[in-house]
Order: structure tokens, then sequence, then C-alpha cells
């Protein structure tokens, strides 16, 4: 066994001929919360989907907990995907009760309790929710559970800077210490304080992966003005900027 | 008291530094309790390890000692907290003295400034 | 873990189905008393009656129609879309997945069917009361003589089951090929379909004339209890080939984008 939670070595992912991730190698441990920096289009997701299985490596090798991708890894990963991902006819408690049949780490009174301080109505009917609401649900299953890896896909894209800050509290009040949170995001400044490690990654390639102290103490600037060094010759991601 | 932290600068030290403040200025008084890791990073918005890191720097300068029941204790001694209170003081001297260089004051001009501003 | 999916696909099927089948059910009993047959006196004019006849009829038909949707749907966008990313990332493997969502399939068309065999005879002028008095024990006494008849009965079940899994599970691998390609997955996936069913038909059609195969059959058919345990076969060998390719398709292939 090794001492890292995520291990990535050459990993390759194309999409027809347009590579998404080409040649990517990262080693993650447990027990850090780790940004995953990039425009859009540079393979976040791509990279979080891999992960939690979504998607398959065109090459390379990838372990979780020593792991490669399945059931096993499924069941130590919450991941809270970039979109909905509910049927109609559920309930919030609906939803709560899958997650308790089948993941062992689901904590049902916590998610409840969640749901209360976020002023969600766990009863209500999701088809007859708003969007925030139903993201809010979606954050509640996400760290309702003690995983050992939270995969987060952009969990404060498109809310506003209050939302932000109570999402940000929300995960970091409720993740398991001992477990990993990568979470990728394009809004960096608003982020950057909570994370341990920065990844940077730039058309399928990771750029810089270092500890968000070390990046302070050698470059004598924020991670944010960093992440606009490097990427500031890119005209294609000012666009995507929100 | 609200968390400031600025850009270029790592995180850790400076949220050691305004925790040492706080227990100088007396939020958290002498023998008391600190609040949790976990709650401090939440209300600074931090990640918790980093916290963890500041409250660590604490406990070496001799301004928090850690509980055997779990925690950490403001310390109650007089000379540790004057030691700090004078070094927070030393550190407001040597800001001011270096603004008003910027300000195109000598060190001598500076003191006298401060002199008549009592008068 | 298959009973706890099965659990989910069949309070899904349940919210979506209870509805139509009692609907169905119910217009069934009513269209009882306002069909004029003859026997009973007609409750409601002419124009009326045949009104709630023919909303019996659609309601009927679109339940078929809403059990191929069904599957289609629980499919489609349960397992190859947004809901995909639910069940997908749940620690289960990817037959586990395709056979719940079989099985729910299979039991939704056998309860379709049932629904629509049970409406007539609830139409049906009979008088339920005088079914008490039909000679139950002696039909039962009947059937225990010769349990051939239940034998064969089963047999004819298992034929229809076989039929419904083999379509569903070309429908099944038809989307999962749609799925390999990163653009017009539907038109791939009805491509896949009526190519699959063209291939199975050719396959049957070879199969059938080559020597030791037709000997084979022959030789079975002699017994009825053969016969139609092979017919079965011929069904689920190729559809056990078709789920085991779409289960593949799932662990290997899968790409949610």
């Amino acid at each position: 066994m090794s001492d890292f939670l995520i291990e990535c070595r050459g990993l390759y992912k194309s999409y027809g001929l347009r590579p998404a991730l080409s040649g990517v190698d990262l080693a993650v441990g447990p027990g850090r919360i780790v940004g995953l920096l990039g425009p859009n289009g540079s393979g976040k997701t791509t990279l979080i989907k891999l992960l939690c299985g979504l998607l398959q490596p065109t090459r390379g090798e990838l372990t979780v907990d020593g792991s490669a991708i399945g059931p096993y890894t499924k069941s130590v990963i919450s991941y809270l995907p970039d979109r909905m991902y509910f049927a109609d006819w559920m309930k919030a408690v609906d939803l709560f009760d899958l997650f308790r049949d089948f993941y062992a780490d689901f904590e049902y009174e916590k998610a409840m309790a969640m749901c209360r301080s976020l002023g969600v109505e766990p009863g209500d009917r999701l088809k007859s929710m708003s969007k925030g609401t139903k993201e809010k649900v979606q954050l509640v299953l996400a760290m309702s559970r003690a995983a050992k890896l939270y995969l987060l896909d952009e969990p404060i894209a498109g809310v506003d800077p209050a939302a932000r800050d109570f999402i940000l509290r929300t995960i970091l009040t409720n993740y398991n210490e001992e477990g990993t949170v990568l979470l990728s995001t394009h809004l960096i400044s608003d982020i950057e304080k909570v994370l341990d490690e920065a990844v940077f990654l730039k058309e399928g390639r990771i750029m810089l992966h270092a500890t968000v102290d070390d990046i302070r103490e050698k470059e004598g600037k924020s991670v944010d003005a960093l992440f606009r060094e490097i990427f500031r010759a890119e005209p294609m991601w000012e666009g995507g900027e929100l | 008291m609200d968390w400031k932290l600025d850009d270029g600068r790592p995180i850790w030290p400076q949220l050691s530094q305004q925790l040492a403040r706080r227990i100088i200025a007396g939020v958290y008084p002498p023998g008391s309790r600190l609040p949790p890791v976990r709650e401090l990073a939440a209300e600074a918005g931090v990640n918790p390890n980093t916290m963890q890191r500041a409250l660590a720097q604490l406990e070496q300068e001799g301004l928090a000692r850690a509980d055997r029941t779990a925690g950490r204790l403001v310390t109650q001694d007089a000379a540790v907290l004057d030691a700090a209170r004078l070094r927070e003081a030393q550190d407001v001297i040597r800001t001011y003295f270096e603004a008003m260089s910027a300000l195109g004051y000598s060190r001598e001009r500076a003191v006298e400034l401060l002199k008549e501003e009592f008068r | 873990m298959l009973l706890k999916l099965l659990k989910y696909d069949f309070r899904a099927m349940w919210k979506q189905f209870s509805l139509i089948w009692g609907a169905a059910l119910v217009l069934a009993l009513v269209n009882r008393f306002t069909l004029n047959t003859g026997r009973r006196i007609p409750v409601m004019g002419e124009n009326a009656s045949s009104l709630l006849a023919i909303a019996f009829s659609v309601v009927l038909a679109a339940m078929f129609v809403i059990a191929v949707i069904f599957v289609i749907q629980r499919f489609a966008r349960g397992l190859l879309g947004s809901e995909g990313y639910l069940m997908h990332t749940l620690p289960v493997r990817s037959w586990q997945l395709v056979a719940a969502r079989l099985i729910c399939g299979t039991v939704t068309w056998i309860g379709c069917g049932m629904v629509a065999v049970l409406c007539p005879l609830i139409m049906a002028p009979v008088d339920w009361s005088e079914m008490i008095y039909l000679p139950w024990l002696n039909v039962i006494r009947g059937l225990i003589k010769h349990p051939d008849v239940i034998l064969v009965f089963s047999e004819i079940c298992l034929m229809i089951v076989s039929a419904i899994v083999i379509s569903i599970s070309l429908m099944y691998l038809a989307m999962s090929i749609g799925h390999l390609f990163s653009h017009h997955r539907k038109l791939v996936s009805v491509a896949a379909f009526i190519g699959l069913y063209i291939l199975l038909a050719n396959f049957y059609a070879r199969i059938f004339l080559w020597n030791p195969v037709e000997q084979f059959i022959d030789w079975v058919s002699g017994n009825v209890h053969g016969a139609m345990l092979s017919v079965s076969a011929a069904m689920v060998i190729p559809a056990l080939i078709f789920l085991a390719l779409t289960s593949w398709i799932l662990e290997n292939k899968l790409n949610l984008e």
C-alpha cells in the first residue's frame, strides 16, 4: 500500500481525436484539501469523472486508495457532479434512503440536520424545487458521507458570493478530516484560503502542483495572482469566466 | 474582530499572528479554552490544516498549550503574554517608521513628530 | 446490491404505472356497466358508452406505448443520461445495473400484458357470482392428475418471458452501441437496433437451415416440451450475449460527457 490516496500515472484521455488529458501524473495524500485549478476545457471535469468511474481512460494508470476504479473505490468516493442527476419523481428523502442503502458511510441524521440548516424541506418533491435548492440537496448528499475522497466539481460556480461562502463553510465543517477533498474551480480567489494544495491544469497537463503556502512563500504572491500570470496568454479562458 | 489575510504571504503565519493579537487583546482571556480548530477554520474560512499549523505556532511561542482533554488553553503566564505584547508593539513601531520613511521623514524627525503629537 | 437496485427500479416503475394500470382497470369496470351487452340495461346513452369504450382502448394502447418508452428511458436517461451520474457512482457492477433494469422492464411488460388480459375479463358480461360455483375442486384435481398441463403452461410463460427479454436486451445493446459514438447517439442507436434486428433474423434463418441444427430440431420437436424449451433457449442465448455486451460497454466504454 502506498501513502497516497490518489495516484495517476501517464493518464491520457481523448474524446475522439481531441485529447482532454495528455499524460497526467498526480499523487495526492490523505487528509488534504486540494484545488484542481484551470480554465474551462483544461481537463478538470475529465479528471474528476475518470476518478469516479464515469469515464474510462484511454491510456495510463489510475488508483484510488490503492485500488483500480471499481465498486470499492466508488464506495469510498463522494461525488458532487456539475449537473443535476435526479429522477423527477423522487423526493430528497428518497435520495437519502438510496444513499443509506448503498453507502455504508452515509449519515442519515446528518443529512436531515444539514437540510434544516440550509433551509431545504427534505419531504419536498425534487421536481418542484428551484435550481439552487436542488444544488443544495446534492451538496447535502455529498457532504453527509464520511468518505475517503470527496470529488467536488465546480461546487461554487454559478452562485453569488454570499452563497459561495456558505457552500465553502458547509464543506469545511462537514467533510471527514481523514479524507481528502479534491475540488475543481476556476474561481481561485474565493477558494484559495481553503486549500492545502493547488494543482494547475492547462490543456490536459499539470503545470504546477504545490502547497498554497509554498507558492506564497516562493513566489511572494497569491495562488490567484500566479494563476492569472500563467494563464494570461490564453485568450480562451477569459471568456469562460463568469 | 475579523480575519484579514493578505495575498503575498503564506496564510498560516498571518493566522497565528492574528490569534496572538486576540489573546493579547483579551478576546481569548488567559486560562480560557480556545475554540476547536474546525470552528476557527470555518470562522476564518480557511483550511483546518492551516489553522492547525497556526495554533501549533502559538504553542511554540508559549501563548497556548494543549490540554489533556483535547483542545487548547490560553497561557496564564504573564511573562509570556508581556513578551508577546512587546513583540507586537515592536512590530507596530517598525511599521510606523517604515511608513514615515516612505513619506520622506528621517527616523529622528519621525520621533519628534510623535512626541509633538502628545504635547 | 441487486436487490437494492431492484427496490428503486420498482419504485420508479410503480410511480409511473400504478396510475395507468389503475385507469385501465377502472375504465374496464365502467365499460362493463355501460356497454350495450343485451343482458344489462345501458345506464348511459349510446354516445357516452361508445366514448368510454374508445377511452378505454386509448388507455390500453397508451399503456403499451408507455411501456416501451419506459424501458428505453430507464436505460437511455437512467444509465446513459444525467441520472447515470448517480447510478454509475454507486458501488455496484455494471451488470447489476443492467440486470436490475432488465428485470424491472420485463415485469413491467408482463404487468401490462396481464392488465390487457384482465380488462376484457372484467368487461365481459359474466356474472362473477357464478364463478364461485364453478367446479374449482375438479379443475384442481384434474390438474394434479395431469401435471403436464401445468408444465406446458409454465413453458408457455417461459417463452413469453424469453421473448420479452430478448426484445429488451436488443434495445439495450442498440442504445449502448449508440453511446460509443460521440455524435448522433440517438440516430446510431436506432440504426444499431435495425441492424441488430436484421442480424438476428438472418442468424435464425441460417442456423435453422444448418443440418445438425435441423436434425436436432427434428429430434426435439417430437416432444412438445423439447420444442418449447428449445424455442426459449433460442431466444435466451442470444439475449444473454446482448446483455453481456451491454454490460461490457457500460463497464469499459462508459463516456458520460
